[in-house]
């Protein structure tokens, strides 16, 4: 049986959001922080929230936005992990798949994240922001068995598609606890529960 | 592998049954002093599971906790099933309600080996008791039974594969019956279902501190 295992990208392999590092290049960080918790709060739609968010955000240059993406602390024992098993594993976010490359790199595992467009050096925009359910799906062309592991309200659908769902931290939302079929709360257990998969 | 996903109704105290000061800590405190050396500890959890979450990962950061949120309408038999589901290879489990004398607990690991399940028995005293029937100096199970009573019960111990957890809908001991005759090992324990039993516990755990 073959397993994909498909992790949140900030919230599971990087503890601070991306979409926060970003706009810490900008005067609205603020601002963006408050979008990012009516949306978190359910006030907003994930989607059409990320497409507003990156919106506000088209003034960063492409390489700013790498640069403070490049400097995330990744967890360092799932990243260990994933370079032993880079080809099933993947990283799962919403963020534009440009900002992400950097990652890409320092993980060596694909990302799925948001298809952008890019105007003069820029995102200028994400018009079909992923769908982390939808994506994880896909992978079963090519996966027998799909274990995702999350730890935000946006990890829930891409959670519902897997056959494995793990909630990941001290305190995820209700939400993805409820749907979880086990809970870690440290990189290290997390590791544990993935090795046999 | 700890099971403490039940309410604990019969023992009434409002707080997972695992989570109950026996000797001045918590049960499963004192079954995570047995484990110490184990690396992967994983417990079922169900009722008030964000407590004993907190509680354990204060202790053991690497815990794995399986989710059972159909706690009040399942049985252990389903808590481990559902943790085995991820898993292996065969693995200890002990029901979190149980208190286990430790030079015992250690035999008993050194007994677990991959085969036909292993059955850690004590001495019968607990309230609603499975009786088991012995053979060869207590060295192999025959029988579960709830009647007759018998000298020797099992209350949760075992070191069982996820093939010996897929029989029947009912308890866990049911599932094992498919496999008798079983290996055994005493253990000295005392399991913590109602008052009484935690009354009675109390000296035999501080008894075992001595």
């Amino acid at each position: 049986m073959t397993t994909a295992l498909c992790f949140d990208l900030d919230g599971v392999l990087i503890s601070t959001p991306l979409v926060a590092l970003v706009a810490s290049a900008t005067d609205i960080g603020e601002e963006i922080e408050v979008l990012t918790k009516a949306t978190d709060d359910g006030l907003l739609p994930f989607a059409r929230s990320l497409r507003l968010r990156c919106r506000l955000l088209r003034d960063v240059t492409l390489d700013e936005a790498q640069r403070r993406i490049r400097a995330a602390a990744v967890n360092q024992e799932l990243a260990a992990f994933i370079a032993t098993r880079p080809d099933r594993c993947f990283a799962v976010s919403g963020i534009p798949d440009v900002w992400a490359e950097p990652l890409a790199e320092r993980l060596g595992c694909r990302i799925l994240a948001s298809a952008a467009v890019v105007e003069d050096g820029r995102v200028a925009d994400v018009p079909a922001p992923l769908d982390k359910a939808e994506a994880v799906a896909a992978l079963r062309a090519d996966f027998d068995r799909i274990v995702a592991v999350g730890s935000g309200s946006n990890d829930l659908g891409m959670m519902e598609a897997a056959d494995v769902r793990v909630a990941f931290g001290f305190d995820p939302p209700d939400p993805v606890r409820e749907v979880a079929d086990h809970w870690t709360t440290t990189g290290r257990a997390l590791c544990q529960l993935l090795r046999p998969l | 592998m700890i099971g403490a996903a039940g309410t604990g109704s019969r023992l009434g105290v409002g707080i997972p049954k695992c989570l109950v000061t026996v000797e001045g800590k918590s049960i499963i405190d004192h079954q995570l002093d047995l484990l110490d050396d184990v690396e992967d500890v994983r417990v079922v959890v169900g009722f008030r599971e964000e407590q004993v979450v907190r509680h354990v990962s204060a202790r053991r950061p690497d815990a794995i906790f399986v989710r059972n949120p159909d706690y009040t309408r399942t049985t252990t038999l389903h808590s481990l099933r559902r943790a085995a589901a991820v898993l292996d290879r065969p693995f200890l489990a002990l029901d979190g309600d149980l208190l286990v004398e430790p030079s015992s607990f250690r035999r008993f690991m050194d007994a677990c080996e991959a085969g036909p399940p292993l059955v850690g028995i004590c001495e019968a005293g607990t309230t609603d008791a499975v009786f088991v029937t012995t053979e060869a100096d207590d060295t192999v199970v025959t029988a579960f039974h709830r009647s007759p009573p018998t000298a020797w019960e099992w209350s949760g111990p075992a070191f069982v594969g996820p093939e010996h957890l897929a029989h029947g809908d009912g308890y866990v001991y049911e599932s094992l019956e498919v496999f008798l005759p079983l290996r055994a090992q005493v253990v000295d324990a005392v399991e913590v279902d109602t008052p009484d039993d935690l009354e009675r516990a109390r000296p035999v755990v501080a008894g075992w501190a001595r």
